[in-house]
């Protein structure tokens, strides 16, 4: 096989930053980036891309670690360069507080972020309403910059980007000899997986330049994420909701919510929602799969399911679902020489 | 009783206010002027990028460490305030960089969260091989000097744009008490040999993806002759210019290269970042900062002068405790007054 042509279904950070994976490990490749929705649409549009591990029940925690540890990894060293400001990686040191003591003293990625810490009481009468703090810093990926950044990247490289919806992975049978499928919260349809599920998160992004902290309650819920030129704050974790329209009562309470974590965002200004379906599921679903019908075989990688994840996975996700590539390609050798004999 | 502020300063503005704060109510008849020939945005405290942070060593000042921490814990208080963001006042965290180990400083436990850096965070910045990380606070003059003229204002404090020439030619004309805050140029109104000028340039740029200060240290240079880059609300101001003796207050071509090439190399990413501006100003420098009363005769007179100048380059983190202190001179003049009541009568 000498130019193996590689379909990737999906460009949000997943789809792209598996593409750029692919063309890194194997560059004879032929990629083909096929989504409906590009930046500044996709879900990952929506996200802050704070590096804070979701913790998925069902893959061991020795993977996540290690997909966190690869994706912090690259990012640092982004951040770290001249491409900083382009990709739209930054450094953001902060606080993550707790009103009552969190399960566990020292999550899995302490050691991964830098700096991390309990808070001292000094920092902690910055909250009142809560008794527990730990203090870190971490990367953030803003988008759009992130994913312009890597389309850029793709396309130097000589991937081809499509605008199409695909509606059943078969449809690329006959163009195609390896299908990836980085569809999110699409993949519900495209393979019908029950197990994807949408929580649904709604943020706002505000101008509020002289914050330069993140914070985040432990609970997950009510967060501020500084980016470039925005703020994300949020947020909503509502399981099974499909809907993709702003609430009012929502976005009043969300500033409510934030405001009362820090009260200088009463002066924030240019407010806009955003909503975005997390992709969630029980376990990350990077798996490899022969798809077959009528004596056909399609060889596909799945890389979706990192709910509210993504973007602190993406990159150690990307690199398993390009090694799997690499593992379909072996095995389409393997058969084409079977079949010269 | 009439107290002319000379300097419309950080120094100047913040003593007014915190006199006619404290001092008002036991003194109704009290009028307060400010007198100055350069306000907002035209100030040295309008060009500084507002970092709370004092030097490295007190030299065994602890009368500055503590106005130091005065000033940190009011900003401080006032942080969550409504007013805070009109103020111009946030949280900022950040770096101080150093090429060996050195002893912690006077000021550890005045900011929040103070730790060593560690090893994953020096890859950062390579040449660098010890730190600090805290979390500190940002004060920018262009906000926070409007907003003390608001309030000033408000208490119907008035102001006069003019050179003072002497202290006699406010004494003249009926003034009590000088507060002298005329900072870099308080040499014109009383000769100061140990007042000199620390001159700095720095560089305005917009990167608004450096979120964290980083001050790098030369302990053989001496201080701010290291690059340094401090976020603020609108743009970034890239420095490290310390020129003792030098009076000029225009930009330097040669000295935009030092700091533009320095900051680069320690963050690649200030390449891509857009230059709004340069700005010079003089750090009004001294060995320690002159805060004391000074009685002089005019006749059968005696007028009182309040030094309050000298705060180099740490203005800003030490204002509101020599405020405070500034206040409390204020307050033992009148005391003293009241026991030495002079019957109303015509002035020299």
């Amino acid at each position: 096989m000498a130019s193996p042509k590689v379909a990737v279904v999906g460009a949000g950070v997943i789809g792209l930053s598996t593409a750029l994976c692919i063309m890194e490990t194997c560059p004879s490749c032929s990629v083909t980036v096929l989504s409906d929705q590009f930046s500044p649409n996709t879900t990952s549009d929506v996200a802050a891309g704070m590096l804070i591990p979701h913790t998925y029940p069902d893959t061991p925690i020795h993977r996540q670690k290690q997909w966190f540890k690869d994706t912090f990894t690259y990012l640092f060293a982004i951040s770290n360069s001249h491409e900083a400001s382009e990709a739209g990686v930054h450094l953001v040191s902060g606080w993550q507080v707790f009103k009552s003591a969190p399960k566990e003293e020292l999550p899995f990625w302490s050691d991964i972020v830098l700096g991390f810490r309990p808070m001292s009481e000094a920092e902690l009468q910055k909250f009142p309403q809560h008794q527990f703090g730990q203090a870190f810093m971490t990367l953030k990926c803003d988008c759009p910059p992130y994913l312009l950044w890597l389309e850029k990247r793709l396309k130097a490289a000589g991937t081809q980007m499509y605008t199409r919806k695909v509606a059943d992975l078969w449809e690329l049978h006959s163009e195609y000899d390896i299908v990836v499928n980085c569809a999110g919260m699409g993949a519900h349809q495209l393979v019908g997986d029950k197990q994807l599920f949408p929580v649904r998160g709604q943020v706002l992004k505000v101008h509020a330049p002289w914050v330069k902290h993140f914070i985040r309650d432990g609970d997950g819920l009510t967060y501020i994420y500084p980016g470039i030129h925005r703020v994300t704050l949020g947020g909503t974790r509502e399981k099974g909701s499909w809907s993709l329209s702003p609430d009012p009562g929502t976005t009043r309470d969300i500033f409510d919510r934030c405001c009362s974590l820090e009260p200088s965002l009463q002066g924030a200004q240019d407010m806009e929602v955003k909503v975005g379906l997390r992709p969630s599921r029980q376990g990350v679903r990077v798996q490899r799969e022969v798809l077959s019908q009528g004596g056909v075989k399609l060889p596909v990688v799945h890389n979706y399911g990192h709910g509210a994840g993504g973007f602190s996975v993406h990159r150690g996700t990307a690199n398993e679902a390009a090694h799997l590539v690499g593992e379909c390609i072996s095995a389409l050798q393997g058969y084409s020489s079977r079949a010269k004999l | 009783m009439r107290v002319a502020v000379i300097g419309a300063g950080v120094i100047g503005l913040s003593s007014a206010l915190c006199i006619h704060e404290q001092l008002h109510g036991l003194v109704p008849s009290l009028e307060l002027e400010v007198y100055a020939d350069r306000f907002t945005p035209h100030t040295t405290s309008d060009g500084a990028a507002g970092l709370w942070q004092p030097y490295l060593s007190d030299h065994g000042n602890l009368q500055e460490t503590l106005w130091n921490k005065e000033t940190f814990d009011y900003l401080l208080r006032h942080l969550h305030s409504p007013e805070a963001k009109e103020m111009g006042l946030f949280l900022i965290s950040g770096y101080n960089l150093f090429t060996e180990p050195v002893p912690d400083p006077s000021w550890k436990n005045i900011v929040l969260g103070f730790r060593n850096l560690t090893p994953k965070e020096l890859e950062l910045f390579p040449g660098y091989s010890y730190g600090w990380f805290n979390t500190a606070l940002m004060l920018e003059g262009r906000s926070y000097l409007p907003w003390l003229t608001n309030r000033l204002t408000q208490r119907g404090v008035k102001f006069f744009h003019k050179k003072v020439e002497s202290f006699q030619e406010l004494f003249s004309q009926g003034v009590d008490v000088v507060l002298n805050c005329s900072g870099m140029r308080a040499g014109d109104l009383q000769p100061d040999p140990e007042l000199q000028p620390g001159r700095g340039q720095i560089i305005k740029v917009l990167a608004p993806w450096v979120k964290h200060f980083i001050i790098t240290h030369n302990l053989k240079s001496g201080i701010y002759k290291s690059p340094y880059i401090i976020p603020g609300s609108e743009f970034t101001v890239l420095g490290g210019i310390y020129q003792h003796g030098n009076w000029s207050e225009e930009n330097s071509a040669k000295d935009h290269k030092s700091i533009w090439d320095s900051c680069c190399r320690l963050l690649p990413a200030l390449q891509e970042a857009k230059i709004v501006g340069d700005w010079s100003g003089l750090r009004p420098a001294r060995p320690s900062v002159r805060l004391e009363r000074e009685s002089i005769r005019l006749g059968n007179l005696q007028a009182e002068v309040i030094h309050n100048y000298g705060h180099g380059g740490f203005g800003i983190t030490i204002h509101w405790g020599c405020a405070m202190a500034a206040a409390r001179l204020f307050g033992s003049i009148l005391q003293e007054k009241k026991q030495l009541a002079s019957p109303p009568g015509p002035r020299l």
